[in-house]
């Protein structure tokens, strides 16, 4: 016999599938991000100053990452949106644990509100970059 | 051999009779061997009769003798005396669970979890035994065999906050032996169990605070079995979305 989940709990199957992977963004590409563009980037330090370049990235210059390239702006777009998803619905459980379940559906509410809307103006503005020749 | 003097504050509560729970003092001696269950044992058949406890095997297996023992849930029948000598021992029921009396609680709640999840190995269709066994490798057995060690003391339980917040969350042990299930190779019940642990007050509403695994007096880790159903739960929803006829 097969019991069809609910589908609320399916979707939250998804969204905690989203969140697992914010949470690998925040803890692996966030340090880097920061790093990159607000400290390394203005401070001249590696791999900025290096001649050499970045090893890894797909270009030897890094400065893509900070001056408008496509990848750099993908690469800080997947960094916010991953990190900040992560983080409200990491707010959820704080919500649980501080004994608010009474209110935790309205303040879920308002906080997916922030962050769809945080996530879609950047989209929205990077898309928007892009298609005006901003980044390129 | 001289003998020490073990100071324990037990909770009692009788509520035909007491409006509210309230401590009691004993002085128990003790030799080095004895174990918090034995200085029970010891108030009730030397000095009061009327304190009313679980326990059955004394020796970690049975599971039934579970308690608060200075704040912290742990097997009463493995818990030495001299571990807390010099200072009152505080012995409460386990928290989260109503209390029938003294250290007694009522199990009802936690009972009907396990009968859900359904702890047995399901099979599509039962083959007679002259076909015989149903074969597993050692690899097969190693991915649940931590998880089939539980002996359903609930300290998980009264560790586990989110259960204190809401009794209708599955919990820790439920879902371990859920997924003990899930994980054996001779299991066919996926599809039966699925639904039950990946509801929103299955495995969804652990948050993560890991205090089950911590208290676990048999070294299962409940949350390691909670994270594992998460990720079947999002894989399978994700499959069910890309393929909606052939995922879970
Ligand atoms: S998982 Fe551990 S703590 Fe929880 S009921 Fe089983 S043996 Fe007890
Ligand atoms: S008496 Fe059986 S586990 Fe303690």
């Amino acid at each position: 016999m097969k019991v069809e989940t609910h589908k609320v709990a399916r979707l939250h199957a998804l969204l905690w599938g989203i969140f697992s992977l914010g949470g690998m963004i925040a803890a692996f590409l966030l340090p880097v991000m920061i790093y990159m563009t607000a400290i390394a980037y203005p401070f001249g330090l590696w791999p900025f100053s290096s001649p050499s370049g970045c090893l890894y990235c797909p270009t030897r210059d890094p400065s893509f990452l900070v001056t408008g390239h496509l990848l750099g702006a993908l690469f800080i777009f997947v960094t916010i949106a991953g990190s900040l998803y992560h983080g409200i619905f990491r707010f959820q459980t704080t919500l649980t644990e501080l004994g608010l379940l009474k209110y935790r559906r309205a303040l879920e509410a308002v906080g997916y509100f922030i962050i769809f809307v945080g996530i879609i103006v950047l989209g929205y503005y990077l898309v928007a970059w892009y298609l005006n020749g901003t980044i390129a | 051999m001289s003998q020490d003097v073990a100071t324990i504050r037990v909770t009692r509560y009788r509520p035909e009779k007491d409006s509210k729970p309230f401590f009691q003092e004993y002085k128990v001696p003790y030799r080095h061997d004895m174990v918090v269950l034995d200085a029970l044992n010891y108030i009730k058949a030397e000095i009061d009769g009327s304190l009313t406890y679980r326990w059955s095997c004394r020796m970690g297996v049975c599971g039934s003798c579970g308690a608060n023992i200075d704040g912290e849930p742990k097997l009463t029948c493995a818990s030495f005396l001299h571990d807390f000598k010099g200072r009152t021992i505080t012995i409460e029921p386990m928290t989260h669970f109503p209390v029938i009396k003294d250290l007694v609680v009522d199990m009802e709640d936690f009972m009907e979890k396990l009968v859900k999840i359904k702890p047995w190995i399901i099979r599509d269709k039962e083959t007679p035994p002259e076909q015989g066994e149903y074969k597993q490798s050692a690899q097969e057995l190693e991915r649940y065999s931590q998880f089939s060690s539980c002996i359903n003391c609930m300290l998980c339980y009264a560790a586990c906050p989110i259960y204190g917040l809401n009794e209708k969350f599955l919990g820790p042990a439920a879902t371990a032996l859920a997924y003990r299930y899930i994980e054996d190779s001779r299991d066919q019940g996926k599809d039966v169990r699925f639904p039950i642990v990946h509801e929103m007050e299955g495995v969804w509403e652990c948050t993560l605070v890991g205090e089950c695994s911590v208290v676990c007096p048999k070294g299962v880790d409940p949350m390691l079995a909670i994270q594992k159903t998460k990720i079947l739960g999002a894989t399978n929803a994700l499959k069910s979305l890309l393929m909606p006829r052939g995922g879970h």
